[in-house]
């Protein structure tokens, strides 16, 4: 793997990246012009295994680049929040994941996490991969979901687990957390269960459900010290990266709540309460979302929070 | 989602979702202790129900736009605060007269939720950038906005008939 940065010439992140790749033994080639970039990629062997991180000012960049190279992955840093530019970014098939950053700076947890999918997606089907996420010692809980009752019972285990976490996590407010992490996995069981399956998502979601064992969703989460994940998994694979960020944008969110549209208004829920989301999907397989939220010790500093978004498609 | 009535406050507990029976056993409810006010109206009290999904949230919104007379929320805690804020608009028939914020105590390091009546703890603004709000607990020490006012009272902001000004 080879990173090639397009970012501004005196931008901290270039250089974070370039240190970062040190770290990781990857090499990193920064470039200070499209033509520069251009260059490598047009190259076969250069752009081979070749990751391209730009900020989104070079969304015209962006789009002509995931035109012409569909096997090049795009990241990119994002100065501004993603929902102010989700609708341009839905065309760029080729973009895996947006860097939120604060005052110039992005969370290393978003580089780690890029480096993990894309050294793992060619090696194995990754249906299961929270533990990828999380520190290598972390415990999982698991919970199937194939009923009301099942549905339930996740969500109380999910808040039970959060609430519990005292002694291991600085914060005072851990039942505010747990809602919160309640509230988020409610919204991505929703989707699990009803939006994602083909025989349920004809109808608004009722009070019964049965799901037979090959639609069943699975839940898993832990706590590594540092960050909590959540991740559910259908196996139907029919989430598509270009509808979730239409639905982050924020005037058709707007504009769909008010259809009375549950998507815009759960996909919202979820992004207000996770700190890094990451979706691995293969088509007509499964797809699988992982939420990691860091428990701040003021909700106040939670609100200001960097928000990451990972889309990352693995292939038959 | 339980129900109580109190005069013609109906109080709700437990969990607004796609399992609660909003268009039916709730809707009827609604209907019929409305009439106990003339003009007819009913207030609602969702401070015991302890969260909401997007299902059942709008399928409430839903309900409320299809009713013909006036609605009122006290005590709104956080998370139907927060819901509203990621909606933005409020049925036009509704008035919010307090809710619930959360906010943090620096001298004791502790956390705590207040009610907030609005038009009284909590004045109307057009817009709440760079607004400051302080409460004092119960050993008067200083409280403050554990939130961003500006986005926390946004629904204020792009409601301003919801809202009765100078309560008492």
């Amino acid at each position: 793997m080879k990173i090639v940065s397009f970012l501004n010439h005196d931008s901290p992140e270039k250089t974070r990246i370039q240190v970062l790749g040190l770290q990781h033994k990857i090499p990193c080639i920064p470039c200070d012009s499209r033509a520069a970039v251009l260059s490598i990629l047009q190259n076969e062997s250069e752009r081979d295994n070749a990751v391209f991180f730009t900020h989104e000012t070079e969304i015209d960049f962006i789009k002509e680049l995931s035109g012409d190279y569909p096997t090049v992955p795009i990241v990119v840093v994002l100065k501004t929040p993603l929902q102010k530019l989700a609708k341009h970014m839905s065309e760029c098939n080729t973009v895996i994941s947006f860097m939120s950053t604060e005052n110039d700076v992005f969370e290393e947890k978003d580089f780690r996490i890029i480096l993990n999918a894309l050294k793992t997606s060619k090696l194995q089907n990754n249906s299961n991969s929270l533990e990828n996420y999380l520190a290598p010692d972390t415990k999982f809980e698991i919970s199937l979901v194939d009923t009301p009752e099942t549905k339930r019972s996740a969500l109380l285990g999910v808040e039970e687990f959060v609430n519990n976490l005292v002694g291991k996590c600085k914060t005072p407010r851990l039942d505010v957390y747990a809602v919160r992490a309640a509230e988020l996995l409610d919204e991505l069981l929703l989707n699990a269960v009803y939006d994602a399956n083909p025989r349920l998502n004809i109808t608004a979601p009722g009070p019964q459900f049965q799901l037979a064992p090959e639609e069943t969703a699975t839940v898993r989460w832990g706590f590594d010290g540092e960050l909590f994940g959540v991740s559910v998994t259908d196996p139907f694979g029919t989430i598509q990266k270009n509808v979730i960020l239409k639905h982050l944008d924020e005037a058709f969110r707007k504009q769909e709540i008010h259809k009375q549209k549950t998507a815009g208004l759960g996909l919202k829920i979820i992004y207000e309460r996770m700190s890094h989301m990451i979706v691995n999907a293969q088509h007509g397989k499964y797809t699988e979302v992982i939420c990691l939220i860091r428990f701040d010790h003021r909700l106040r500093d939670f609100e200001k929070r960097l928000r990451s978004f990972h889309f990352f498609k693995n292939q038959d | 989602m339980d129900v109580t009535v109190k005069s013609n406050i109906i109080e709700f507990s437990g969990f607004l979702n796609e399992f609660s029976p909003i268009e039916t056993s709730i809707k009827d409810l609604i209907v019929q202790t409305s009439l106990n006010s003339d003009p007819q109206s009913v207030t609602f009290d969702f401070s015991r129900v302890k969260r909401g999904n997007s299902c059942g949230v709008l399928r409430w919104f839903k309900l409320i736009d299809e009713l013909s007379f006036s609605v009122n929320y006290v005590n709104m805690p956080i998370w139907l605060v927060e819901q509203i804020n990621y909606v933005e608009r409020l049925p036009p028939n509704t008035t919010i007269f307090s809710i619930q914020a959360a906010f943090y105590c620096p001298e004791e390091d502790n956390h705590e939720n207040v009610v907030l009546i609005i038009g009284k703890d909590l004045p109307i603004q057009d817009d709440y950038e760079n607004f400051t709000i302080f409460c004092m607990n119960q050993n008067g020490a200083k409280l403050e906005a554990n939130f961003e006012p500006a986005e926390y009272f946004q629904f204020i902001v792009a409601n301003p008939g919801s809202f009765v000004r100078g309560q008492k």
